[in-house]
């Protein structure tokens, strides 16, 4: 299933991410800590654990 | 329900908030009513300490177990026909709302049928109020989650929080990855969350 995030591009410093997510028919909102690299944001792995996050949570009922 | 904030408290007030019953003996340096100030044994108090002193919220999980090939979940699961486990309250009241607990466990990832601990997360979820009230994602400013060795505390700012559907089926989910532990906590965290027994979560305001 594609899970898709929606978010407004974090500013510098920023320590969490918020915005909505759809998979599929099913959509909500998120929030999660920002990942850093030293002082870079790391957004690859921010959306990888929050896209996991919201998998593992449509998965939980039958995986 | 924290203590008052300010004016009058009583001993017996503090004694209740401890977990005491109202009207028995007891002194201020008893061990439980220290332990809302976080006070060693015979140190120096006064009464005004305890404004908003709060025992916390305590949620007792009897564990069950959920195992799957790719998954295992440890602890209570309301999302199961029959729930896996179960929880002590099974609804929480703070802001003025009560939420129904959905779940409370550890999952690990399983393959070949066998857990791989590294890999445990903390979940946490809540549905929505009667009247639809979404509860804050910072309702709570610690999580002091159970283990076999010392418990682990956790904050909002290290979950990751996820919101789905809307009214009193609409739920919030706070999840903290392997990441928030360190390796001896997760060794801990598997030995208590492993679908025996029961494990407590212990939530401040």
């Amino acid at each position: 299933m594609t899970i898709t995030l929606n978010y407004d591009t974090p500013a510098e410093g920023q320590v969490r991410l918020a915005g909505t997510y759809e998979a599929g028919e099913i959509s909500g909102s998120f929030s999660c800590p920002i990942i850093y690299n030293g002082l870079s944001q790391d957004i690859a792995t921010t959306e990888s654990r929050t896209k996991l996050t919201i998998q593992e949570s449509l998965d939980s009922e039958n995986t | 329900m924290a203590l008052p904030s300010s004016g009058t408290i009583t001993l017996n007030e503090i004694h209740i908030e401890a977990g005491g019953t109202t009207g028995t003996l007891a002194s201020i340096n008893d061990a439980d009513i220290r332990a809302l100030i976080g006070k060693a044994d015979g140190v120096e108090m006064s009464f005004n300490e305890w404004y908003g002193a709060s025992a916390g919220i305590v949620v007792t999980v009897t564990e069950g177990s959920d195992i799957f090939a790719s998954a295992a979940y440890y602890g209570f699961r309301e999302e199961q026909t029959p729930d896996i486990g179960s929880v002590s309250p099974t609804s929480i009241t703070f802001d003025g709302k009560t939420h129904p607990v959905r779940d409370a466990y550890r999952r690990v990832n399983r393959s070949g049928g066998v857990d791989d601990d590294s890999t445990s997360a903390f979940w946490f979820i809540l549905y929505n109020a009667s009247d639809g009230t979404v509860p804050a994602d910072d309702w709570f400013s610690s999580v002091e989650v159970q283990t076999s060795g010392a418990s682990v505390t956790l904050t909002p700012a290290e979950a990751t929080i996820v919101t789905s559907g809307s009214g009193a089926t609409g739920r919030k989910e706070w999840r903290y990855f392997s990441s928030d532990f360190t390796a001896t906590e997760l060794t801990n965290f598997a030995a208590q969350w492993d679908g025996s027994g029961t494990s407590t979560v212990t939530f401040t305001e």
